[in-house]
């Protein structure tokens, strides 16, 4: 092997999962070089085998595992992400939000002070200035586009600012590394229903348009900089009341409706614009496991439905990144194959989660030209 | 209407007739047959067997465009199937000799199969001694090189 070319070297480390890539990195120095240079790290993101992983939140701590299906659901924890606050310096940084794409993750802390984003896999991480206007009730969102230019894959991150109907939008760039306002009226409530989703470069929401009065599928497009609306619902109804975005293997959107009049849960996933499949429904009984605002994953191969209870705390700021027995007992994981059985998963206390392909891709760097200049 | 043969020489001398269309699929062979028609084409790096083994797959892959439109003789979900078949029975020495071949013969898709095969092989390697053993390779690195290197892969990050 040692006498194969760079090229056919790449070709062959740009097909090993993630995963496994970490032992490369000790075999030789030349597979320790190449792990880290940009064009192998593109091509690997294009070609890799995705394997999925879950990320799992809990109390301001964040944690990567692998979940088992079979026979008896359980969570294996393979990692735990630790960032060190950046202004004191020997606390750990509480994680309070995130928001993945590809492999990427984006993390605030509660106030909305701190602001970085790292990749678990390389242990790279990048902490940014939050912008003059930040407050507490931000969402940040990560979102990827085709440079012109460099014909490269970045990222930009999207600051929104919503607060009641009016709602308020920034860009970061991190070439320049600086917030830009976004001067446009926006016509529809983000947020306000489900949680944001990364799906093929654009971040999804799922809104209310005021024109269709509607429910529908909204995203956000990092080349445009634009909202538009990309996908309508399967259908919509009054009396809807909770609708959950979710991502898997980072090919299938899935949604879940719980319409309230029929006592059953539903989830529909596409891989296609407007081209929905319901593949689950669940009837919903008295003292259910399923409550409001609820974080999911629907994995489409395995025909597993997972869910948690998503955790009602009501000083969330004094128990973020504590260890409480008691709060352990209540952030459980639930999972349901095609047997429709409810089952308990073994294993960490969850508040939230979502579905995570790892990847190599990089943070995006500092422009050498704004460099000098600073 | 009868097909068209060339003519492929391995390292050894041996000549091995072949339909024109089945090594085509090289887009070097396919160079060459058009700036040198009706001549056998010399392939000094390839050995009998990588060459036979190359054949082999080519002829299972080659498009029939006979009945108008593209038909090709197997299902995509067959090809496959015999794809991860046909590189599971080739021993790791063999595999790089056909990975280097596919590369030199420009035949993409072969060189997609051997690659993955390359890299699931490596993937179930346990640690990186078990991969330097498998692929022959030598550690360059320090004991001290090896432990910075795990300890960049700790947190906190």
């Amino acid at each position: 092997m040692s006498d194969l070319p760079e090229d056919l070297i790449e070709e062959i480390l740009s097909r090993v999962p993630v995963a496994s890539l970490k032992r490369l990195r000790t075999t030789c120095k030349r597979w320790n070089a190449l792990l880290k240079d940009q064009g192998f790290t593109e091509k690997h993101f294009r070609k890799a085998p995705k394997q999925s992983q879950v990320l799992f939140g809990f109390l301001g701590r964040l944690k990567i595992c692998s979940l088992s299906v079979n026979g008896c659901p359980s969570i294996e924890v393979i990692d735990e992400i630790r960032l060190t606050d950046p202004v004191y310096i020997y606390k750990q940084f509480v994680i309070s939000e995130v928001f993945h794409c590809d492999g990427l993750l984006l993390c605030t802390n509660q106030k909305k002070t701190g602001l970085v984003v790292c990749n678990p896999c390389t242990r790279q991480s990048r902490w940014i200035k939050p912008s003059n206007r930040h407050k507490m009730t931000d969402t940040y969102t990560l979102g990827s586009y085709q440079d012109i230019k460099s014909n490269n894959i970045s990222y930009k991150i999207l600051r929104c600012d919503i607060y009641e109907d009016k709602a308020r939008f920034e860009i970061y760039e991190f070439g320049c590394n600086s917030w830009r306002i976004l001067d446009f009226t926006n016509d529809y409530n983000l947020a306000r229903y489900s949680d944001a989703v990364s799906w093929r470069g654009k971040t999804n929401w799922v809104s209310w348009d005021k024109k269709e009065r509607s429910m529908v599928i909204v995203s956000f497009d990092y080349t445009q900089e634009r909202f538009g609306v990309s996908m309508r619902l399967p259908y919509y109804r009054s009396g809807i009341s909770t609708i959950s975005l979710s991502v898997v293997g980072e090919e299938k959107l899935s949604v879940l409706l719980l319409p309230s009049d029929t006592k059953r849960r539903e989830i529909w996933v596409t891989n296609k614009i407007d081209e929905w499949n319901k593949v689950f429904t669940k009837d919903k009984r008295k003292g259910d496991w399923l409550v409001d605002g609820v974080s999911f994953l629907f994995d489409d191969e395995k025909k597993v439905f997972l869910c948690c209870e998503r955790l009602f705390i009501p000083d969330m700021a004094g128990v973020l990144g504590e260890e409480d027995e008691k709060l352990k007992e209540s952030g459980r994981v639930y999972a349901v194959g095609e047997d429709k059985e409810v089952k308990q998963v073994n294993g960490e206390a969850i508040d939230d989660f979502y579905d995570y392909v790892p990847s190599l891709v990089q943070i995006p760097k500092l422009s050498q030209k704004r460099k000098r200049g600073d | 209407m009868s097909k068209k043969m060339i003519v492929l020489k391995s390292s050894e001398g041996v000549s091995f007739v072949v339909e024109e269309a089945v090594a085509r699929q090289s887009k070097i062979i396919s160079f060459l047959v058009e700036e040198f028609p009706d001549r056998e084409l010399p392939l000094t790096n390839m050995t009998s067997e990588i060459l036979r083994k190359t054949i082999e797959y080519c002829k299972k892959h080659v498009v029939e465009d006979d009945g108008g439109g593209d038909s090709s003789s197997s299902s995509s979900g067959d090809l496959k199937e015999w794809d991860v078949k046909f590189v599971a029975e080739i021993d790791q020495p063999r595999l790089m000799d056909l990975l280097m071949a596919a590369n030199y013969l420009d035949i993409p898709s072969l060189l997609d199969v051997t690659c993955q095969k390359v890299a699931d092989t490596i993937a179930a390697c346990n640690d990186e001694k078990e991969i330097r053993a498998t692929f022959n390779i030598e550690n360059d690195f320090t004991e001290e090189e090896v432990e910075a290197i795990r300890m960049e892969n700790q947190y906190p990050i």
